[in-house]
């Protein structure tokens, strides 16, 4: 006949093998992404005309032919997301925070700007006015005074309920210029608080009741734990809400309630709330001699140094990129700038800024803003359910 | 098959009294209104469905003084009403992350500014003393 085909035979172990491969294990196979490809994913590179790579990559799947998952887990978050303090007062904070999406970020900031609560005057009873200023223009003013008390004590005046101690602060402000005095100010520490609630005394057709105040307060507020050590003030002593001449009187009673800056800006606890990207200064190329000189005189932020290598050679570094303000002056002039000094965002790292306007410490209000992003989740979440 | 879809109909309509659904054949597809939402929270959602579950997440806006959100969750299989759900959870606990990580710098940094404090105060009494015995050589 011929001969005989021998057929290999196959043996469990090489089956369980090959159903094991995976091709990312072979020695020569590279992992994680090509360095341009990971500068794409983290940075956003600023050219003199325009940004590139603006955009964070969400899609999951992005690089999932390189073996890299790109999806967000939690515990990844956890592990990555960091803060680093840069500097905090009773009013300014600066702090890092890196490994968030800029979503994130955006997030933060517009709820600290427009829904996080504080107390603004809202009504002003004016009893006697006689200053230059009229009565809607004092009450405007009034209203935008940033008042040193705690939202979170109070609660919302809605229409339907009646101002009392737990939803209303009274202020009194009586001042008088008298003949022959001369001019004065008036500032915000003539404000005076009312903690038993309004002294002025309702209009009404009979007089046989008792006198009506414009609040109902059951307690005085000041025996409230929380104010007993810290009265309602306004926040500044020395800001000024007129000027009165000889013989002028104001005499007003000023309302403050509960509400957030989406109603008006002078609900909204911060001065302002800002973040931007770190920067990133890296030089491609080596600069030497005079054009390290030119260099480092053609920042207006001194973010480069002169560092000299001895034997009267020098080179220019980066010393402070952090105070880069990508104003792009180093890569304006010609192509040979732009290919020698890079300009770059890291995209997780947002240096982030907010001023208080006194009513809470700024870390309390960052602490709130997360709160409320907090709470729209669940109530997505328990509508869904 | 058509009774499914109705129960299916039926059960989340009466979930989202508030909200409008449309339910297309194909089961995976959820596309819903949801009243009250701000446009950067859905940019969370749409962040969320970063996910291997999820093929499509979008939102749209249909008009700028309506304050609705059109949110659509395309999955690879799951009910896309649960990943969204997860989404939000997740989302939850990472704010809660972020609270706690927050925290605990904030008060790394005030017991870094109070060792300062007293390093300098300890520092100026050195110098003090250092003044008075100096006063003493001289007298």
């Amino acid at each position: 006949m011929g001969t005989n085909e021998v057929t290999r035979i196959v043996t469990d172990e090489e089956k369980r093998e090959a159903k094991n491969f995976n091709i990312f294990d072979l020695p020569d196979v590279p992992t994680g992404l090509p360095p341009h490809l990971e500068l794409q994913r983290t940075r956003v590179v600023c050219k003199k005309d325009s940004n590139i790579h603006p955009t964070a990559i969400t899609f999951s799947g992005a690089y999932s032919s390189m073996g890299v998952d790109n999806s967000v887990r939690l515990e990844n978050f956890s592990e990555d997301f960091k803060v680093d303090v840069i500097s905090l007062t009773e009013t300014d904070m600066v702090f890092d925070m890196i490994g968030v999406h800029a979503g994130i970020a955006n997030a933060f900031r517009r709820i600290l700007l427009a829904e996080l609560p504080s107390m603004a005057i809202e009504k002003v009873y004016v009893a006697n006015n006689t200053s230059v200023i009229q009565d809607e223009v004092l009450a405007h003013r009034l209203g935008l005074i940033p008042i040193a008390a705690d939202p979170r004590l109070f609660e919302y005046l809605s229409e339907n309920d009646q101002p009392n101690e737990k939803n209303t602060i009274v202020f009194k402000l009586h001042v008088k210029c008298l003949k022959g005095d001369p001019r004065r100010k008036v500032l915000t520490s003539e404000l005076k608080w009312l903690p038993n609630g309004s002294e002025l005394i309702k209009e009404s057709g009979g007089s046989t009741t008792t006198p009506k105040t414009y609040t109902s307060f059951n307690h005085s507020q000041d025996s409230f734990p929380e104010f007993a050590e810290n009265p309602i003030r306004p926040t500044l002593k020395d800001i000024l809400i007129a000027k009165l001449g000889p013989g002028q009187e104001i005499e007003l009673e000023a309302h403050a309630v509960k509400g957030i800056g989406k109603t008006h800006a002078k609900w909204s606890p911060v001065a302002t709330a800002w973040y931007r990207m770190l920067p990133e200064v890296v030089l491609l190329k080596e600069f030497e001699g005079k054009h390290a000189e030119e260099l480092v005189k053609v920042c207006p932020k001194k973010v480069f140094d002169i560092e000299d290598m001895g034997q009267g050679r020098k080179r220019a570094t980066v010393a402070r990129p952090r105070d880069c303000s990508l104003c792009r002056e180093c890569i304006r002039d010609g192509v040979e700038w732009e290919d020698q000094v890079d300009l770059r965002r890291v995209k997780n790292h947002f240096i982030f800024t907010i001023e208080s306007t006194g009513s809470q410490p700024p870390e309390v209000l960052f602490n709130e803003a997360v709160k409320i992003l907090e709470d729209k989740c669940e109530r997505v979440i328990s509508e869904l359910s | 098959m058509l009774v499914y879809i109705h129960v299916m109909l039926l059960e989340i309509l009466i979930v989202f009294n508030e909200c409008h659904i449309i339910l297309s054949l194909r089961l995976m597809e959820l596309i819903c209104w949801c009243v009250d939402n701000d446009d950067y929270v859905n940019n969370q959602y749409c962040f969320q469905f970063c996910s291997p579950r999820v093929t499509v997440a979008a939102y749209t806006i249909p008009h700028p003084s309506l304050e609705q959100v059109n949110i659509r969750v395309q999955t690879t299989g799951d009910p896309a009403r649960e990943v969204f759900k997860d989404a939000c959870q997740e989302l939850m606990q990472m704010n809660r992350h972020v609270r706690s990580v927050f925290d605990k710098a904030v008060a790394e940094y005030k017991d870094e500014q109070k060792r300062k404090e007293e390093a300098e105060e300890e520092e100026l009494k050195r110098q003090r003393d250092l003044f008075g015995s100096m006063d003493i050589e001289n007298n």
